[in-house]
């Protein structure tokens, strides 16, 4: 075919496609394939931003303790003017602590996801590249990290390290890459088989070329679904350590220790309960639609 | 013509739960500047596995255990792994079976074809494009500013064979290792391939090593032909001899289990019969059992590679008893 030809024929094949002239951007037609990712994406990115701004959208310092933020009697306040989702036991308002623990859920989910990943992933590669009794090795710890009931295993090691925000993603991520490293080693196995690893090694290119450039980039959709995944799930996790007191330390607002403080006055003070617990629903189901969008998208076997 | 590359005497073994077991026994041959050398042989009889030897691309359960493959008079065997990589894709390029599969999905094609010459030569970013899109002219693919862009899955099988050969061409190798190129390739398609693997060898003047099962494309390409069976070179020499006067009753077999269209149509003869498996190869000659002219020596001593005439030698007995018809 001559340059001249490709012009008028790619017109014709979108006029073809769409006969009403109108040629859809990707972007739309992604967002009409799979529509999760938009849902989940969006929920996320609401997340983002409120944990970024949590300073300049909360109305109230989250630590302070009103003096008009009881009853006459001590009890909470119900949701009203001024403090729109209430107080707490201590005359706090919820709204600016709620927002406040999106950073503390946001910052443990993500960091804590980001060393799994990193964890997870490097010891799969080594594990599913060079086999042999390395992989035994590792594959031998991957089984004896699963079998440990994790959260004891965080209970323990957070109490070992003196529980504060850094030590919980620490513990979380540290502990919890034993899943990522087995589907980063199964996923290696396969693609390392591909002839296309051959061709780099006939190339002349090195080891860490070919691990790095040849064979992490084929390997990556899956560990991008898990990591998202991940994220809700620590996040949660955080809420549970704090929700038992091993998690972020008072006055910290974090939703978990929210829950826990809320659980004792829920009798008269319901919303104290229903707030952070909507929000924790909110954030999870954001990040887990996403993952599960994002693994359809990158399901090579469904129709385009 | 000057001998390029040196293969003598090479015996390779893997590591099975037997002990270790050679999959090619003493294969030797030679390939000149400027030749293209066929190696024929049906599947599991060590023509990959050669190839694998000479690259040094053996699993980690495979090992050369003798023998010596001298390029350009240099020794390989032993070489270590980083002055054999200066040599892979630089001197000695690869190219495989499946197109569809030997081309990374995650990246551009330009990307790929740029990858050899950032590792050997050096090249930058944009210089390695603009060489891409030169490579990609050369091996005939049309539009190649665009096609430099693209991701692997917009091409068809003959354009991503023409993309592999393009990737094996960047460095201007001396000798091109086909590995049954046109295999996953329709006819027509494959006719091509063949016509620009001929074309960029009488342009760059490499030699090519073609491992094939097809005799026709043999006939077709090659100067001169090794047949391979179970490990051992059975017979070897110019491809007219060959043809004309096929002295191994494995090659014999070979030839005539080609369908051919003229004449009347007989059922296609086919060697009766295995290769035997590496824990059970045989004292004698390894295709004894399925010969037809086997003999009682023939069990029990293996032949080894007799002169026919000239450079043509065969690994049979037959030739010992010069003038029997085979």
């Amino acid at each position: 075919m001559s340059q001249a030809m490709t012009p008028p024929s790619t017109k014709l094949t979108q006029t073809l496609a769409h006969p009403q002239g109108k040629v859809q951007s990707k972007f739309v037609r992604v967002l009409k394939a799979y529509p999760l990712v938009f849902v989940g994406g969006l929920m996320v990115l609401v997340l983002i931003f409120v944990a970024i701004f949590a300073d300049k959208l909360a109305p109230f310092n989250p630590d302070y303790q009103f003096a008009n933020g009881l009853a006459a009697d001590g009890a909470p306040l119900a949701p009203n003017h001024t403090f729109i989702m209430g107080t707490d036991d201590l005359g706090r308002d919820v709204y600016s602590r709620l927002l406040y623990g999106a950073r503390i859920s946001l910052e443990v989910g993500v960091f804590a996801s980001l060393i799994s990943l990193f964890i997870g992933t490097s010891l799969g590669i080594i594990s599913g590249y060079y086999g042999k009794w390395i992989d035994s090795l590792i594959m031998r710890i991957t089984d004896i990290m699963l079998a440990f009931p994790f959260i004891l295993f965080v209970v323990a090691l957070v109490a070992v390290l003196k529980p504060s925000v850094d030590n919980i993603f620490l513990a979380i991520g540290v502990l919890g890459w034993a899943s990522t490293a087995r589907i980063v080693r199964a996923q290696v196995l396969a693609v390392k088989e591909f002839e296309y690893v051959q061709a780099a090694r006939a190339l002349g290119s090195r080891q860490w070329r070919i691990l790095f450039r040849i064979v992490l980039p084929n390997i990556m959709a899956p560990v991008i679904v898990l990591t998202t995944l991940a994220i809700g799930n620590n996040m949660l996790l955080e809420s549970t350590l704090s929700f038992l007191g091993i998690g972020v330390q008072p006055p910290t607002p974090s939703w978990g220790s929210m829950l826990a403080e809320g659980q004792q006055v829920f009798e008269y003070a319901p919303w104290l309960l229903y707030y952070p617990g909507l929000a924790l629903l909110f954030s999870v189901l954001g990040f887990n639609l996403l993952g599960d969008g994002l693994r359809e998208l990158f399901n090579p076997r469904r129709v385009r | 013509m000057s001998t390029l590359l040196e293969v003598s005497g090479v015996t390779t073994s893997f590591k099975t739960a037997n002990g270790f077991l050679p999959a090619i026994e003493d294969v030797s041959f030679t390939i000149k500047k400027g030749e293209t050398l066929g190696i024929v042989g049906e599947s599991g009889c060590g023509k990959s596995v050669t190839s694998l030897s000479i690259m040094q691309l053996l699993t980690a359960n495979g090992k050369i255990e003798r023998g010596s493959i001298r390029f350009n008079g240099r020794e390989l065997v032993g070489l270590k792994d980083n002055e054999m990589r200066k040599v892979r894709g630089n001197d000695i390029a690869m190219i495989f079976q499946e197109p569809m599969t030997s081309l990374n999905p995650v990246h551009k094609i330009g990307r790929q074809i740029g990858e050899s010459l950032r590792i050997h030569k050096g090249y930058g970013k944009a210089q390695a494009r603009a060489k891409a899109i030169e490579l990609l002219k050369l091996v005939g693919i049309p539009r190649a500013e665009e096609i430099v862009d693209e991701y692997p899955h917009r091409l068809s099988g003959g354009m991503r064979q023409r993309v592999m050969i393009a990737i094996a061409m960047a460095c201007n190798p001396q000798l091109l290792i086909a590995d049954e190129p046109t295999t996953a390739l329709d006819v027509t398609i494959q006719a091509q391939i063949l016509d620009l693997m001929r074309k960029l060898k009488a342009e760059l003047d490499m030699s090519i090593m073609l491992i094939t099962h097809d005799l026709g494309v043999v006939a077709e390409m090659c100067d001169r032909v090794v047949v391979m069976y179970a490990g051992k070179v059975v017979e070897q020499g110019n491809v007219k001899d060959i043809f004309r006067n096929p002295s191994h009753p494995y090659t014999v077999g070979l030839l005539s289990s080609i369908p051919r269209l003229e004449g009347r149509q007989e059922r296609l003869s086919s060697i009766p019969g295995n290769v035997p498996s590496l824990e059970l190869m045989p004292a004698g000659c390894r295709f004894a059992s399925r010969c037809p002219h086997a003999t009682q020596r023939c069990v029990t001593e293996e032949p080894s590679l007799l002169p026919v005439s000239g450079e043509h030698d065969a690994r049979c007995w037959l030739m010992d008893e010069k003038g029997v018809a085979v």
